[in-house]
Protein backbone atom coordinates (compact mmCIF):
# COMPACT_ATOMS: atom_id res chain seq x y z
CA UNK A 1 0.00 0.00 0.00
CA UNK A 2 2.84 2.35 0.80
CA UNK A 3 4.13 2.05 -2.75
CA UNK A 4 0.98 3.61 -4.12
CA UNK A 5 2.15 7.03 -2.98
CA UNK A 6 2.91 8.91 -6.16
CA UNK A 7 6.10 10.86 -6.01
CA UNK A 8 7.67 13.51 -8.08
CA UNK A 9 4.55 15.29 -9.19
CA UNK A 10 5.78 15.33 -12.75
CA UNK A 11 3.11 15.05 -15.42
CA UNK A 12 4.64 13.66 -18.62
CA UNK A 13 4.03 15.95 -21.57
CA UNK A 14 5.65 17.78 -24.46
CA UNK A 15 3.85 21.13 -24.32
CA UNK A 16 5.46 24.51 -24.81
CA UNK A 17 5.65 24.86 -21.03
CA UNK A 18 7.25 21.42 -20.60
CA UNK A 19 9.97 22.30 -23.09
CA UNK A 20 10.93 25.58 -21.44
CA UNK A 21 14.33 25.66 -19.78
CA UNK A 22 13.96 24.72 -16.07
CA UNK A 23 15.76 27.92 -15.15
CA UNK A 24 13.16 29.98 -16.97
CA UNK A 25 10.40 28.15 -15.16
CA UNK A 26 11.96 28.54 -11.73
CA UNK A 27 12.37 32.27 -12.26
CA UNK A 28 8.86 32.54 -13.73
CA UNK A 29 7.42 30.94 -10.60
CA UNK A 30 9.33 33.36 -8.40
CA UNK A 31 8.04 36.27 -10.50
CA UNK A 32 4.50 34.91 -10.30
CA UNK A 33 4.67 34.60 -6.50
CA UNK A 34 6.04 38.13 -6.27
CA UNK A 35 3.16 39.28 -8.50
CA UNK A 36 0.63 37.62 -6.20
CA UNK A 37 1.92 39.65 -3.27
CA UNK A 38 2.22 42.89 -5.19
CA UNK A 39 -1.39 43.11 -6.37
CA UNK A 40 -3.87 44.35 -3.78
CA UNK A 41 -7.18 44.63 -5.57
CA UNK A 42 -9.71 42.15 -6.84
CA UNK A 43 -8.92 43.21 -10.38
CA UNK A 44 -5.26 42.32 -9.85
CA UNK A 45 -6.23 38.92 -8.46
CA UNK A 46 -8.44 38.31 -11.49
CA UNK A 47 -5.47 39.10 -13.70
CA UNK A 48 -3.29 36.59 -11.79
CA UNK A 49 -5.99 33.95 -12.11
CA UNK A 50 -6.25 34.51 -15.85
CA UNK A 51 -2.48 34.21 -16.25
CA UNK A 52 -2.43 30.91 -14.33
CA UNK A 53 -5.40 29.60 -16.29
CA UNK A 54 -3.58 30.40 -19.52
CA UNK A 55 -0.44 28.57 -18.31
CA UNK A 56 -2.52 25.53 -17.32
CA UNK A 57 -4.27 25.55 -20.70
CA UNK A 58 -0.97 25.71 -22.59
CA UNK A 59 0.63 22.99 -20.45
CA UNK A 60 -2.23 20.56 -21.18
CA UNK A 61 -1.98 19.12 -17.67
CA UNK A 62 -5.54 17.96 -16.82
CA UNK A 63 -7.35 20.19 -14.35
CA UNK A 64 -8.40 17.23 -12.18
CA UNK A 65 -4.73 16.31 -11.76
CA UNK A 66 -3.89 19.87 -10.75
CA UNK A 67 -6.76 20.27 -8.31
CA UNK A 68 -5.80 17.06 -6.54
CA UNK A 69 -2.76 18.96 -5.27
CA UNK A 70 -5.05 21.26 -3.30
CA UNK A 71 -6.58 18.49 -1.24
CA UNK A 72 -3.93 18.24 1.48
CA UNK A 73 -3.99 21.97 2.15
CA UNK A 74 -7.76 22.41 1.98
CA UNK A 75 -7.96 22.80 5.77
CA UNK A 76 -5.35 25.56 5.77
CA UNK A 77 -7.29 27.44 3.09
CA UNK A 78 -10.52 27.03 5.06
CA UNK A 79 -8.86 28.22 8.27
CA UNK A 80 -7.42 31.29 6.56
CA UNK A 81 -10.82 32.04 5.09
CA UNK A 82 -12.67 31.79 8.42
CA UNK A 83 -10.09 33.76 10.39
CA UNK A 84 -10.09 36.58 7.84
CA UNK A 85 -13.87 36.53 7.77
CA UNK A 86 -14.20 37.49 11.42
CA UNK A 87 -11.11 39.61 11.93
CA UNK A 88 -11.99 42.79 10.10
CA UNK A 89 -13.88 45.83 11.36
CA UNK A 90 -16.21 47.63 8.99
CA UNK A 91 -19.80 47.60 7.74
CA UNK A 92 -21.68 44.75 9.33
CA UNK A 93 -22.90 42.05 6.99
CA UNK A 94 -24.42 39.74 9.58
CA UNK A 95 -23.97 38.72 13.19
CA UNK A 96 -23.64 35.20 14.55
CA UNK A 97 -23.69 35.07 18.36
CA UNK A 98 -20.76 37.33 19.39
CA UNK A 99 -19.03 37.13 16.04
CA UNK A 100 -19.53 39.73 13.37
CA UNK A 101 -18.98 39.26 9.68
CA UNK A 102 -18.19 42.48 7.88
CA UNK A 103 -18.20 43.31 4.19
CA UNK A 104 -14.50 44.11 4.47
CA UNK A 105 -13.87 40.81 6.22
CA UNK A 106 -15.65 38.88 3.49
CA UNK A 107 -13.69 40.70 0.80
CA UNK A 108 -10.43 40.08 2.64
CA UNK A 109 -11.24 36.40 3.24
CA UNK A 110 -12.01 35.72 -0.41
CA UNK A 111 -8.94 37.67 -1.48
CA UNK A 112 -6.58 35.75 0.85
CA UNK A 113 -8.06 32.36 -0.02
CA UNK A 114 -7.68 33.03 -3.75
CA UNK A 115 -4.12 34.24 -3.22
CA UNK A 116 -3.26 31.07 -1.30
CA UNK A 117 -4.83 28.81 -3.92
CA UNK A 118 -3.03 30.60 -6.76
CA UNK A 119 0.23 30.44 -4.82
CA UNK A 120 0.01 26.67 -4.47
CA UNK A 121 -1.27 25.96 -7.95
CA UNK A 122 1.27 28.31 -9.50
CA UNK A 123 4.24 26.71 -7.79
CA UNK A 124 2.99 23.19 -8.42
CA UNK A 125 2.86 23.97 -12.14
CA UNK A 126 6.66 24.02 -11.94
CA UNK A 127 6.88 20.45 -10.61
CA UNK A 128 4.08 19.26 -12.88
CA UNK A 129 5.90 20.36 -16.01
CA UNK A 130 9.60 19.84 -15.09
CA UNK A 131 11.42 16.54 -14.64
CA UNK A 132 13.02 16.28 -11.16
CA UNK A 133 16.47 16.09 -12.73
CA UNK A 134 15.72 19.24 -14.73
CA UNK A 135 14.69 20.97 -11.52
CA UNK A 136 17.87 20.13 -9.67
CA UNK A 137 20.03 21.02 -12.66
CA UNK A 138 18.18 24.32 -12.99
CA UNK A 139 18.69 25.06 -9.31
CA UNK A 140 22.38 24.27 -9.65
CA UNK A 141 22.81 26.67 -12.53
CA UNK A 142 20.84 29.42 -10.83
CA UNK A 143 22.85 29.02 -7.62
CA UNK A 144 26.19 28.79 -9.43
CA UNK A 145 26.99 32.51 -9.12
CA UNK A 146 26.93 31.93 -5.35
CA UNK A 147 29.78 29.44 -5.71
CA UNK A 148 32.18 32.35 -5.52
CA UNK A 149 30.84 32.99 -2.02
CA UNK A 150 31.54 29.39 -1.08
CA UNK A 151 28.06 27.94 -1.65
CA UNK A 152 28.59 24.40 -3.00
CA UNK A 153 25.84 24.65 -5.65
CA UNK A 154 26.89 21.54 -7.58
CA UNK A 155 27.01 19.40 -4.46
CA UNK A 156 23.62 20.70 -3.28
CA UNK A 157 22.09 19.77 -6.64
CA UNK A 158 23.72 16.33 -6.51
CA UNK A 159 22.31 15.79 -3.00
CA UNK A 160 18.83 16.79 -4.13
CA UNK A 161 18.86 14.49 -7.13
CA UNK A 162 20.15 11.54 -5.08
CA UNK A 163 17.44 12.23 -2.48
CA UNK A 164 14.82 12.11 -5.24
CA UNK A 165 16.35 8.94 -6.63
CA UNK A 166 16.14 7.19 -3.25
CA UNK A 167 12.56 8.01 -2.36
CA UNK A 168 11.15 4.89 -4.07
CA UNK A 169 14.00 2.75 -2.72
CA UNK A 170 13.36 3.86 0.85
CA UNK A 171 9.61 3.37 0.46
CA UNK A 172 10.26 -0.19 -0.65
CA UNK A 173 12.56 -0.65 2.32
CA UNK A 174 9.85 0.64 4.69
CA UNK A 175 7.36 -1.72 3.13
CA UNK A 176 9.74 -4.64 3.65
CA UNK A 177 10.41 -3.76 7.29
CA UNK A 178 6.68 -3.34 8.00
CA UNK A 179 5.89 -6.68 6.43
CA UNK A 180 8.67 -8.38 8.40
CA UNK A 181 7.28 -6.92 11.62
CA UNK A 182 3.70 -7.77 10.71
CA UNK A 183 4.81 -11.35 10.10
CA UNK A 184 5.99 -11.39 13.69
CA UNK A 185 2.71 -10.06 15.01
CA UNK A 186 3.12 -6.27 14.89
CA UNK A 187 -0.18 -4.46 14.44
CA UNK A 188 -0.26 -1.26 12.39
CA UNK A 189 -3.92 -1.18 11.56
CA UNK A 190 -5.95 -0.92 14.77
CA UNK A 191 -6.03 1.69 17.52
CA UNK A 192 -6.29 5.46 17.43
CA UNK A 193 -3.81 7.74 15.71
CA UNK A 194 -1.56 8.07 18.75
CA UNK A 195 -1.34 4.34 19.31
CA UNK A 196 -0.64 3.75 15.66
CA UNK A 197 2.00 6.46 15.54
CA UNK A 198 3.77 4.90 18.51
CA UNK A 199 3.74 1.52 16.80
CA UNK A 200 5.46 3.08 13.79
CA UNK A 201 8.54 3.95 15.88
CA UNK A 202 10.12 0.47 15.70
CA UNK A 203 10.09 0.84 11.90
CA UNK A 204 12.24 3.95 12.03
CA UNK A 205 15.26 2.37 13.69
CA UNK A 206 15.89 -0.35 11.09
CA UNK A 207 14.97 2.14 8.36
CA UNK A 208 17.67 4.56 9.53
CA UNK A 209 20.21 1.78 9.75
CA UNK A 210 19.49 0.64 6.23
CA UNK A 211 19.54 4.23 4.97
CA UNK A 212 23.06 4.63 6.37
CA UNK A 213 24.13 1.35 4.83
CA UNK A 214 22.75 2.42 1.46
CA UNK A 215 24.52 5.77 1.78
CA UNK A 216 27.81 4.02 2.42
CA UNK A 217 27.43 1.70 -0.58
CA UNK A 218 26.36 4.63 -2.69
CA UNK A 219 29.35 6.77 -1.75
CA UNK A 220 31.67 3.91 -2.66
CA UNK A 221 29.95 3.31 -6.01
CA UNK A 222 30.14 7.04 -6.82
CA UNK A 223 33.85 7.12 -6.05
CA UNK A 224 34.40 4.04 -8.18
CA UNK A 225 32.73 5.95 -11.02
CA UNK A 226 35.23 8.79 -10.63
CA UNK A 227 32.96 11.27 -8.82
CA UNK A 228 35.18 13.89 -7.21
CA UNK A 229 32.84 16.74 -6.53
CA UNK A 230 31.04 19.01 -8.95
CA UNK A 231 34.25 20.60 -10.17
CA UNK A 232 35.25 19.54 -13.66
CA UNK A 233 31.99 17.69 -14.24
CA UNK A 234 30.25 18.17 -17.56
CA UNK A 235 26.69 17.39 -18.59
CA UNK A 236 25.23 15.16 -21.25
CA UNK A 237 22.36 17.61 -21.76
CA UNK A 238 23.71 21.09 -21.27
CA UNK A 239 20.93 23.60 -20.67
CA UNK A 240 20.36 26.13 -23.41
CA UNK A 241 18.03 29.08 -23.52
CA UNK A 242 15.86 28.84 -26.61
CA UNK A 243 13.68 31.41 -28.35
CA UNK A 244 10.68 30.24 -26.33
CA UNK A 245 12.58 31.08 -23.15
CA UNK A 246 13.03 34.64 -24.34
CA UNK A 247 9.32 34.76 -25.17
CA UNK A 248 8.45 33.42 -21.72
CA UNK A 249 10.77 35.96 -20.10
CA UNK A 250 9.10 38.82 -21.98
CA UNK A 251 5.64 37.59 -20.98
CA UNK A 252 6.67 37.33 -17.33
CA UNK A 253 8.15 40.84 -17.57
CA UNK A 254 4.84 42.17 -18.86
CA UNK A 255 3.01 40.35 -16.05
CA UNK A 256 5.29 41.81 -13.37
CA UNK A 257 4.94 45.27 -14.91
CA UNK A 258 1.14 44.97 -14.88
CA UNK A 259 1.18 43.89 -11.23
CA UNK A 260 3.32 46.89 -10.22
CA UNK A 261 1.14 49.22 -12.29
CA UNK A 262 -1.95 47.86 -10.54
CA UNK A 263 -0.36 48.51 -7.16
CA UNK A 264 0.47 52.11 -8.04
CA UNK A 265 -2.66 53.05 -9.98
CA UNK A 266 -5.45 51.37 -8.02
CA UNK B 1 55.18 -8.56 -20.89
CA UNK B 2 53.99 -7.31 -17.54
CA UNK B 3 50.50 -8.28 -16.38
CA UNK B 4 47.68 -5.74 -16.51
CA UNK B 5 47.13 -6.10 -12.78
CA UNK B 6 50.06 -7.08 -10.61
CA UNK B 7 49.58 -7.79 -6.94
CA UNK B 8 52.74 -8.22 -4.88
CA UNK B 9 52.81 -9.50 -1.31
CA UNK B 10 49.59 -7.65 -0.48
CA UNK B 11 48.49 -7.28 3.14
CA UNK B 12 45.38 -5.56 4.42
CA UNK B 13 44.26 -5.23 8.04
CA UNK B 14 40.74 -4.19 8.94
CA UNK B 15 40.59 -2.14 12.11
CA UNK B 16 37.41 -2.51 14.10
CA UNK B 17 36.53 1.03 15.07
CA UNK B 18 34.89 0.10 18.38
CA UNK B 19 37.36 -2.38 19.79
CA UNK B 20 40.46 -1.24 17.91
CA UNK B 21 41.14 -4.88 17.05
CA UNK B 22 42.91 -5.69 13.82
CA UNK B 23 41.70 -8.43 11.53
CA UNK B 24 43.84 -9.56 8.65
CA UNK B 25 41.61 -9.56 5.54
CA UNK B 26 44.35 -10.04 2.94
CA UNK B 27 47.41 -12.01 3.94
CA UNK B 28 50.55 -11.81 1.75
CA UNK B 29 48.71 -12.28 -1.51
CA UNK B 30 50.50 -12.39 -4.87
CA UNK B 31 48.76 -12.59 -8.23
CA UNK B 32 48.91 -11.32 -11.78
CA UNK B 33 46.05 -10.84 -14.18
CA UNK B 34 46.83 -10.50 -17.86
CA UNK B 35 45.02 -8.17 -20.21
CA UNK B 36 42.05 -9.64 -22.05
CA UNK B 37 41.62 -12.53 -19.63
CA UNK B 38 38.44 -13.60 -17.82
CA UNK B 39 39.23 -14.52 -14.24
CA UNK B 40 36.78 -15.73 -11.61
CA UNK B 41 37.57 -15.28 -7.94
CA UNK B 42 35.91 -17.83 -5.70
CA UNK B 43 35.84 -18.11 -1.96
CA UNK B 44 33.52 -18.46 0.98
CA UNK B 45 32.18 -15.47 2.90
CA UNK B 46 34.94 -13.55 4.62
CA UNK B 47 37.70 -15.04 2.47
CA UNK B 48 38.75 -11.53 1.41
CA UNK B 49 37.59 -11.57 -2.20
CA UNK B 50 35.55 -8.35 -2.06
CA UNK B 51 38.32 -6.60 -0.18
CA UNK B 52 40.72 -7.57 -2.95
CA UNK B 53 38.42 -6.02 -5.58
CA UNK B 54 38.15 -2.79 -3.59
CA UNK B 55 41.95 -2.62 -3.35
CA UNK B 56 42.30 -2.95 -7.13
CA UNK B 57 39.80 -0.08 -7.53
CA UNK B 58 41.69 2.10 -4.98
CA UNK B 59 38.66 2.15 -2.67
CA UNK B 60 41.04 0.78 -0.05
CA UNK B 61 44.81 1.14 0.24
CA UNK B 62 47.23 -1.68 1.12
CA UNK B 63 48.60 -2.00 4.65
CA UNK B 64 51.70 -3.52 3.07
CA UNK B 65 52.70 -4.74 -0.38
CA UNK B 66 51.45 -3.21 -3.61
CA UNK B 67 48.81 -3.35 -6.31
CA UNK B 68 49.81 -2.16 -9.77
CA UNK B 69 47.17 -1.53 -12.43
CA UNK B 70 48.59 -1.02 -15.93
CA UNK B 71 51.89 -0.02 -14.39
CA UNK B 72 50.32 2.50 -11.99
CA UNK B 73 50.67 2.01 -8.24
CA UNK B 74 47.33 2.31 -6.40
CA UNK B 75 49.12 3.89 -3.45
CA UNK B 76 50.11 6.82 -5.66
CA UNK B 77 47.35 9.42 -5.32
CA UNK B 78 48.18 10.95 -8.68
CA UNK B 79 46.89 7.86 -10.46
CA UNK B 80 43.72 7.18 -8.43
CA UNK B 81 41.32 8.50 -11.08
CA UNK B 82 43.20 7.00 -14.01
CA UNK B 83 43.09 3.59 -12.32
CA UNK B 84 39.38 3.86 -11.59
CA UNK B 85 38.74 4.80 -15.19
CA UNK B 86 40.92 1.97 -16.55
CA UNK B 87 39.40 -0.56 -14.17
CA UNK B 88 35.69 0.07 -13.55
CA UNK B 89 33.68 -1.74 -10.92
CA UNK B 90 30.16 -3.16 -10.69
CA UNK B 91 28.81 -3.85 -7.21
CA UNK B 92 26.45 -6.40 -5.75
CA UNK B 93 23.32 -4.37 -5.07
CA UNK B 94 22.01 -2.62 -8.19
CA UNK B 95 19.81 -0.30 -6.13
CA UNK B 96 22.69 1.09 -4.12
CA UNK B 97 25.01 1.94 -7.00
CA UNK B 98 22.74 3.79 -9.42
CA UNK B 99 22.93 7.54 -8.99
CA UNK B 100 20.19 9.00 -11.11
CA UNK B 101 16.51 8.13 -11.41
CA UNK B 102 16.52 8.01 -15.23
CA UNK B 103 18.39 5.25 -17.07
CA UNK B 104 20.40 7.35 -19.53
CA UNK B 105 21.25 9.99 -16.93
CA UNK B 106 22.72 7.27 -14.77
CA UNK B 107 24.85 5.80 -17.54
CA UNK B 108 26.11 9.33 -18.28
CA UNK B 109 27.28 9.81 -14.69
CA UNK B 110 30.76 8.31 -15.22
CA UNK B 111 31.62 10.17 -18.44
CA UNK B 112 30.24 13.38 -16.90
CA UNK B 113 32.65 12.94 -14.01
CA UNK B 114 35.49 12.54 -16.49
CA UNK B 115 34.57 15.97 -17.89
CA UNK B 116 33.83 14.91 -21.47
CA UNK B 117 32.09 16.94 -24.17
CA UNK B 118 28.25 16.56 -24.23
CA UNK B 119 28.27 15.02 -27.74
CA UNK B 120 30.92 12.50 -26.72
CA UNK B 121 28.95 11.59 -23.58
CA UNK B 122 25.77 11.09 -25.62
CA UNK B 123 27.62 8.79 -28.02
CA UNK B 124 29.16 6.74 -25.20
CA UNK B 125 25.82 6.38 -23.44
CA UNK B 126 24.13 5.11 -26.61
CA UNK B 127 26.91 2.59 -27.21
CA UNK B 128 26.99 1.40 -23.61
CA UNK B 129 23.21 0.92 -23.52
CA UNK B 130 23.37 -1.00 -26.78
CA UNK B 131 26.16 -3.19 -25.35
CA UNK B 132 23.86 -4.31 -22.50
CA UNK B 133 20.83 -4.41 -24.82
CA UNK B 134 18.92 -1.78 -22.89
CA UNK B 135 18.76 0.84 -25.63
CA UNK B 136 15.00 1.08 -25.73
CA UNK B 137 14.79 1.65 -21.97
CA UNK B 138 16.91 4.78 -22.05
CA UNK B 139 14.20 7.15 -20.85
CA UNK B 140 12.67 4.81 -18.27
CA UNK B 141 12.70 5.48 -14.54
CA UNK B 142 14.95 3.07 -12.68
CA UNK B 143 12.34 1.92 -10.20
CA UNK B 144 10.28 0.52 -13.07
CA UNK B 145 13.02 -1.97 -14.01
CA UNK B 146 13.69 -5.49 -12.72
CA UNK B 147 16.78 -6.35 -10.70
CA UNK B 148 18.54 -7.89 -13.69
CA UNK B 149 17.78 -4.86 -15.85
CA UNK B 150 19.07 -2.50 -13.15
CA UNK B 151 22.26 -4.50 -12.90
CA UNK B 152 22.66 -4.25 -16.70
CA UNK B 153 22.31 -0.47 -16.38
CA UNK B 154 25.03 -0.53 -13.72
CA UNK B 155 27.23 -2.46 -16.16
CA UNK B 156 26.44 0.09 -18.90
CA UNK B 157 27.54 2.79 -16.46
CA UNK B 158 30.90 1.03 -16.14
CA UNK B 159 31.20 0.40 -19.90
CA UNK B 160 30.54 4.08 -20.67
CA UNK B 161 33.81 4.98 -18.93
CA UNK B 162 35.63 2.92 -21.62
CA UNK B 163 37.56 0.82 -19.12
CA UNK B 164 40.06 -1.86 -20.14
CA UNK B 165 39.04 -4.01 -17.22
CA UNK B 166 35.76 -4.41 -15.30
CA UNK B 167 35.59 -5.84 -11.78
CA UNK B 168 32.30 -7.54 -11.01
CA UNK B 169 31.79 -7.90 -7.25
CA UNK B 170 29.11 -10.60 -6.92
CA UNK B 171 26.91 -8.92 -9.53
CA UNK B 172 24.32 -11.71 -9.53
CA UNK B 173 24.02 -12.35 -5.78
CA UNK B 174 20.77 -10.39 -5.47
CA UNK B 175 19.14 -11.42 -8.75
CA UNK B 176 16.63 -14.07 -9.76
CA UNK B 177 17.73 -16.85 -12.18
CA UNK B 178 16.52 -14.91 -15.23
CA UNK B 179 18.43 -11.79 -14.15
CA UNK B 180 21.54 -13.87 -13.45
CA UNK B 181 21.48 -15.36 -16.92
CA UNK B 182 21.12 -11.94 -18.53
CA UNK B 183 24.01 -10.46 -16.54
CA UNK B 184 26.34 -13.42 -17.21
CA UNK B 185 25.56 -13.25 -20.91
CA UNK B 186 26.56 -9.58 -20.92
CA UNK B 187 29.78 -10.31 -19.03
CA UNK B 188 30.75 -13.00 -21.56
CA UNK B 189 30.07 -10.64 -24.43
CA UNK B 190 32.15 -7.86 -22.90
CA UNK B 191 35.00 -10.31 -22.46
CA UNK B 192 34.75 -11.43 -26.09
CA UNK B 193 35.02 -7.76 -27.07
CA UNK B 194 38.40 -7.63 -25.38
CA UNK B 195 37.62 -6.22 -21.93
CA UNK B 196 39.48 -7.89 -19.09
CA UNK B 197 36.85 -9.29 -16.74
CA UNK B 198 37.28 -10.21 -13.10
CA UNK B 199 34.20 -11.91 -11.67
CA UNK B 200 33.93 -12.32 -7.94
CA UNK B 201 31.30 -14.89 -7.10
CA UNK B 202 30.40 -17.80 -4.94
CA UNK B 203 28.45 -19.61 -7.63
CA UNK B 204 30.50 -22.43 -9.14
CA UNK B 205 28.48 -22.42 -12.36
CA UNK B 206 29.44 -18.78 -12.94
CA UNK B 207 33.11 -19.43 -12.22
CA UNK B 208 33.05 -22.24 -14.79
CA UNK B 209 32.55 -19.61 -17.53
CA UNK B 210 35.96 -18.03 -16.87
CA UNK B 211 39.28 -19.09 -18.39
CA UNK B 212 40.95 -19.02 -15.01
CA UNK B 213 39.79 -19.45 -11.42
CA UNK B 214 41.46 -18.13 -8.30
CA UNK B 215 40.19 -19.67 -5.09
CA UNK B 216 40.70 -17.55 -2.00
CA UNK B 217 40.66 -18.50 1.65
CA UNK B 218 41.84 -16.60 4.71
CA UNK B 219 43.06 -13.72 2.58
CA UNK B 220 45.37 -15.67 0.27
CA UNK B 221 45.02 -17.50 -3.01
CA UNK B 222 45.06 -21.22 -2.33
CA UNK B 223 44.12 -22.56 -5.76
CA UNK B 224 44.87 -21.16 -9.20
CA UNK B 225 44.08 -22.80 -12.51
CA UNK B 226 41.60 -23.38 -15.31
CA UNK B 227 38.06 -24.44 -14.31
CA UNK B 228 38.93 -28.02 -15.32
CA UNK B 229 42.02 -28.08 -13.11
CA UNK B 230 40.14 -26.62 -10.16
CA UNK B 231 37.01 -28.72 -10.37
CA UNK B 232 38.83 -32.04 -10.57
CA UNK B 233 39.80 -31.55 -6.94
CA UNK B 234 36.40 -31.81 -5.23
CA UNK B 235 37.87 -32.81 -1.84
CA UNK B 236 40.11 -29.76 -1.75
CA UNK B 237 37.19 -27.49 -2.74
CA UNK B 238 34.95 -28.90 -0.02
CA UNK B 239 37.65 -28.34 2.59
CA UNK B 240 37.61 -24.66 1.54
CA UNK B 241 33.87 -24.44 2.14
CA UNK B 242 32.92 -24.61 -1.55
CA UNK B 243 30.77 -27.02 -3.49
CA UNK B 244 31.76 -28.41 -6.88
CA UNK B 245 29.36 -27.64 -9.74
CA UNK B 246 26.50 -30.07 -10.21
CA UNK B 247 27.83 -31.42 -13.53
CA UNK B 248 31.27 -32.19 -12.05
CA UNK B 249 29.76 -33.88 -9.01
CA UNK B 250 27.36 -35.88 -11.16
CA UNK B 251 30.10 -37.02 -13.55
CA UNK B 252 32.30 -38.14 -10.64
CA UNK B 253 29.46 -40.18 -9.12
CA UNK B 254 28.56 -41.75 -12.45
CA UNK B 255 32.20 -42.64 -13.02
CA UNK B 256 32.27 -44.26 -9.58
CA UNK B 257 29.38 -46.41 -10.75
CA UNK B 258 31.41 -47.55 -13.70
CA UNK B 259 30.20 -45.26 -16.47
CA UNK B 260 33.03 -44.48 -18.91
CA UNK B 261 32.68 -40.69 -18.90
CA UNK B 262 35.62 -38.59 -20.16
CA UNK B 263 37.64 -36.54 -17.65
CA UNK B 264 37.28 -32.78 -17.40
CA UNK B 265 33.51 -32.37 -17.49
CA UNK B 266 32.62 -28.96 -16.10
CA UNK B 267 29.33 -27.77 -17.58
CA UNK B 268 25.91 -29.35 -17.92
CA UNK B 269 26.32 -29.26 -21.72
CA UNK B 270 29.54 -31.28 -21.55
CA UNK B 271 27.92 -33.80 -19.23
CA UNK B 272 24.95 -34.22 -21.58
CA UNK B 273 27.30 -34.65 -24.52
CA UNK B 274 29.35 -37.27 -22.63
CA UNK B 275 26.22 -39.19 -21.68
CA UNK B 276 24.87 -39.13 -25.22
CA UNK B 277 28.13 -40.44 -26.63
CA UNK B 278 28.13 -43.34 -24.16
CA UNK B 279 24.68 -44.37 -25.22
Amino acid sequence: MIRDITLGQYYQGASWIHRLDPRTKIIAVLVYIAGLFIVHSLLGMVMCTVVLAAVIAVSRVPLSFILRGLKPIFIIILLTFILNLFMYDGRTLCRIWILTITWEGLYRAVFMAVRLILLILGSSMLTFTTRPIGLTDGMERLLSPLERLGVPAGEIAMMMSIALRFIPTLLEETDKIMKAQQARGADFETGNILVRARRMLPILVPLFISAFRIAQDMAMAMEARCYRGAKGRTRMNPMRFAKRDTAAAILMGIFLGACILERIML
Amino acid sequence: MADFIEIKDLVFDYINEETGEETRAIDHLCAGISEGSFTAVLGRNGSGKSTLAKMINVLMLPTAGSVMVDGMDTADEEHTWEIRQACAMVFQNPDNQLVSSIVEDDVAFGPENLGMEPAEIRQRVEKALAAVRMGKYRRKALHQLSGGQKQRIAIAGAVAMHPRCILFDEPTAMLDPQGRREVLEIIRRLHSEGITCILITHYMEEAALADRILVMDHGTICMDGTPREIFCQPERLRSLGLEVPLAVDMAARLRAHGLPLPEGIVTIEELTEGLCRWK
